[in-house]
């Protein structure tokens, strides 16, 4: 058994300690907004809070977050942040098979979270993540958005 | 000449890769798009449910936004509000079947046959109504989902649908809504399937859950073709073991379980040594040496007969130029690899798919799991976007072979990133050598391509024998596997934009098809052939538009006879404003690119400005201008969508990507030994749609890779000197050129 705190409650989930969180999560919680995209932290699919903290959940394993809190796009899309976010995306058609947009949320709400934040920073962020669509200038475009109406102060245009 | 005019006389009927076979009823289908074959309007929409519109359709939503635009069409052509129209996910139960969706054909196939089951369906209510009402059909109209006489009387669409079906088939085109009138068309709306993606809703095959749920995995050899040489355990790791000859998965109740088992019981297996994998297969000379057949291109159509002779280039009297421009085997690099849900019960097998085709591919399952066809039900789930002929089709094999062995109990079976990166059919390598004269005044006299490729189609379409699908070739016995055949049809496979856009007095067009009978594997990518024809012939022309001494726009419109063609090009040059960057000798350099997909459909011209850092020999994307021309807009942002996208991704080809293989198969297994574009590599991207309207809609989803490839690298010339005519244009090959110059 591993004690896991997710999305604000405690759960025991019976799957060896060194399971990735990110099937804890999709197993046996049922919790599929983070997706399966590489298993090697390479792609960002799969991303979550940990701690507050955005991270690829594909290879953490669960006794590495126990009496950590996880929070996964289920929560942040109930939060204000988390819900701004999203509806950005939506209202901009900010992708097209979508599948690298909920761990691109949960980084952009966490960027949110942080603003102000230098340009350069959220863009190393946001190079965590693939998106093979080609969506990248619509979701650059979001980013900015939101990013400047954060921190009250527009971010500069990336050279 | 502008573009070869489309041939007439065949049978029609849609090739392998979703077009259409142009043919006497040619004329028909551009009006009436797939009612042709499929002609009943009830087919293809209903209101049967008070105040929803249904809308069947035989495409499927890969991320292209197809939902939303036929919502829009159904929506305009019928009078409702968009948010009424339920777009059905296609079902071999229900959906018209409409092939493959592929080659950018979905709007000019289901989009103009749901406009015109829509207007249909208007006109049949109308009609309806007038009966009810007394009130002659002329005196009527229909929106907002009402019947209204002049006089205030109405009768809303639901009440007149509840008379019955229409049982009307359709054989003319009715009437459509004027473009004056339009509320929905050429205007936009969010897309409909994309809210619950971005939230992260289950939205993907991946994601469904069904009671009883188990989830699976396959096993592989190291080397490709290796077959098992003893019988594995009956369970590893708390998994049960599915073992068909050497098609071996592992089955669990979570997904978790399955992943590990995989892992735990792929360090037990023993497998045979089968020959080497050709790890030099993208080597131009050893695609020389495995060309099996040759086919003269002429109109755009590939011959089955000998090429005529090969004209002297000399013939004009001018410079004479030859080149040769090589694209690698690439990936189509899904961010989800592939997955599919299968249950056996009862003597039926259904099916969860992202397939591009799922009639296809129910016939061609048919024969691995052991049922007729009409036990088998395939129903179309969205998966992450696959750009042609990925791992989707095999891993619904997979499922299925799984679900027949352990029946009763839905299978979800995933691809790992070493399973999608390994073995999904590659992009084909091609080698494309041209040789041209000029004239006397510097135009262009004589032109000459030989283009060798593997072959860019082996989709599952059932076979006389053996079959496409991946696990086949591994049953025992095994089924033999149906090797791709090389495409002839109009602008198919490796010549696809294979026939320049520009007046050539005389041309000889040669597709040199390769194939060599080993374990490599390729189909159908974004554009087949059209991106590497387009960069070399792009390319190449700018480099006879330098030994003519002219400027490379011009040159390019003094051998453009096309309206828009010319049009997409000025527009795109005069949104850069020009082709010189501002900056003197330390400038950005900037490069055109132009092709009108497939010699008859979207025109796309694209401009790029782009800096090499001479430090790291890291090409940088700053800005790219694009114009387009797909014909009548219908949605102009999800065309947007799909032009950017194009161009985003064909950038991450020119500049990153190429498959690395070695005696095993594919060597590139993860994101880090196949990397993609980044978003801080992406460039400002402005698009600018030319807006034809009352022309035929068109596709656009490939339009943009190939000028965009060609533009990279003639702005790589423009910045440094180098012409770089093999691709891609990564660290290590920017490295070489940049120290040629020293």
């Amino acid at each position: 058994m591993v004690e896991l705190s997710v999305n604000g409650r405690a759960h025991s989930v019976d799957v060896p300690e060194r399971t990735p969180l990110l099937w804890a999560l999709r197993d046996e919680l049922g919790l599929l907004a983070a997706k399966y995209g590489c298993g090697l932290e390479q792609c960002g699919a799969c991303s979550v809070l940990v701690d507050g903290v955005v991270q690829p959940s594909c290879r953490l394993p669960v006794s590495d977050v126990a009496g950590l809190e996880v929070t996964t796009l289920e929560a942040l899309r109930e939060q204000p942040d988390g819900r701004r976010v999203v509806e950005a995306l939506v209202a901009a058609n900010a992708g097209q098979c979508g599948y690298c947009l909920p761990g691109i949320a949960v980084t952009l709400t966490w960027l949110v979270r942080r603003s102000p934040v230098a340009w350069e920073e959220a863009l190393r962020a946001l190079d965590d993540h693939l998106c093979r669509c080609g969506s990248h200038p619509r979701i650059l475009r979001v980013a900015r958005q939101l990013l400047a109406a954060g921190s009250g102060d527009p971010p500069a245009e990336p050279a | 000449m502008t573009g070869p005019a489309r041939p007439g006389g065949a049978v029609p009927a849609l090739t392998e890769d979703g077009r259409l076979v142009a043919g006497e009823d040619e004329p028909r289908r551009r009006v009436l798009g797939s009612l042709v074959g499929h002609p009943e309007v009830d087919r293809w929409v209903d209101l049967a449910v008070e105040g929803r519109v249904r809308v069947r359709t035989g495409k499927v939503e890969l991320g292209q936004g197809i939902r939303t635009a036929l919502a829009l069409l159904a929506a305009e052509e019928l009078g409702v509000d968009p948010a009424l129209v339920d777009v059905v996910p296609a079902s071999t139960d229900a959906a018209p079947d409409e092939g493959f969706t592929a080659g950018s054909r979905s709007v000019e196939q289901s989009g103009v046959a749901v406009r015109q089951a829509c207007a249909h369906a208007r006109r049949l209510l109308v009609e309806r109504a007038a009966a009810r009402l007394g009130v002659p059909a002329d005196r009527l109209t229909a929106d907002d989902g009402v019947v209204r006489g002049p006089d205030g009387p109405s009768v809303s669409y639901w009440e007149l649908a509840a008379e019955g079906p229409f049982h009307f088939r359709v054989t003319e085109p009715a009437p459509l809504r004027p473009a004056a009138e339009h509320r929905y068309v050429g205007r936009g709306m969010r897309r409909l399937d994309l809210a619950a993606k971005i939230s992260g809703a289950p939205a993907y095959v991946a994601d469904l859950r069904l009671p009883g749920m188990r989830f699976a995995r396959v096993v592989r050899p190291r080397r490709r073709g290796a077959r098992l040489t003893s019988a594995p355990p009956a369970t590893a790791g708390g998994a049960d073991v599915v073992c068909k000859g050497s098609f071996v998965a592992v089955v669990a109740d979570s997904e978790a379980r399955a992943a590990s088992a995989a892992a735990e019981l792929a360090a037990t297996l023993d497998w045979t040594d089968p020959p080497p994998f050709p790890a030099g297969a993208a080597d131009p000379g050893y695609m020389a040496r495995h060309v099996v057949a040759s086919y003269p291109v002429a109109d755009g159509i590939a011959r089955d007969e000998p090429p005529p002779p090969r004209p002297a280039p000399s013939a004009g009297g001018g410079a004479v130029l030859r080149a040769r421009f090589t694209k690698p085997f690439l990936l189509h690099g899904s961010i989800g690899p592939s997955a599919a849900v299968a249950l056996a019960d009862d003597g039926r097998l259904t099916v969860w798919t992202h397939s591009q085709g799922i009639g296809f591919l129910r016939r061609a399952l048919a024969p691995l799991v052991g049922l007729a066809v009409d036990r088998i039900t395939v129903h179309h789930l969205d998966g992450a976007g696959c750009y042609g002929h990925n791992g989707a089709d095999d891993a619904a094999c997979d499922a299925a072979l799984v679900a027949v062995a352990h029946p009763g109990r839905p299978v979800s079976l995933r691809w790992s990133r070493d399973d999608e990166h390994g073995h999904e059919p590659m992009g084909a390598a091609m080698a494309i050598e041209l040789e041209a004269g000029l004239d006397a005044r510097g135009r262009i006299a004589t032109w000459c391509q030989e283009i060798r490729t593997y072959r860019h189609n082996s989709r599952p379409i059932p076979q006389p024998s053996g079959t496409r699908l991946l696990a086949g070739w591994s049953l025992d016995p095994a089924v033999e596997r149906s090797r791709a055949t090389p495409m002839l049809d109009f602008e198919a496979g490796g010549h696809r934009n294979g026939t320049p856009a520009y007046r050539l007095p005389t041309s000889w067009i040669v597709k040199h098809d390769v194939d060599d009978g080993t374990a490599l594997r390729t189909s159908a990518l974004r554009g087949l052939g059209a991106p590497a024809n387009v960069f070399a012939i792009e390319s190449f022309v700018e480099e006879l538009a330098e030994a003519a001494g002219a400027d490379p726009v011009q040159f390019r419109l003094d051998h453009l006879d096309d309206p828009r063609a010319r049009a997409v090009i000025e527009a795109a040059v005069e949104m850069a404003g020009g082709l010189e960057a501002p900056g003197g000798l330390d400038a950005p350099g900037r490069g055109l690119g132009f092709a009108q997909y497939e010699g008859s459909m979207t025109y796309a011209a694209v401009v790029v400005e782009l800096e090499v850092d001479p430090r790291t020999a890291v090409v940088h994307l700053r800005h790219a201008w694009m114009a387009a021309d797909a014909g009548e807009v219908i949605d102009p942002d999800g065309l947007t969508n799909q032009l950017e996208g194009g161009l985003v991704q064909a950038a991450s080809w020119a500049l990153l990507e190429q498959v690395r293989l070695d005696e095993d198969g594919v060597a590139s297994r993860d994101w880090e030994s196949y990397p993609i574009l980044r978003f801080g590599q992406v460039p400002e991207i402005e698009t600018q749609l030319l807006d034809h309207p009352g022309t035929p809609p068109l596709g656009a989803g490939e339009a943009s890779c190939g000028p965009t490839v060609a533009a990279i690298a003639n702005a790589f010339y423009q910045h440094t000197g180098v012409r770089v005519r093999d691709l891609p244009l990564d660290p290590a090959r920017v490295r070489v050129s940049l120290d040629a110059l020293l």
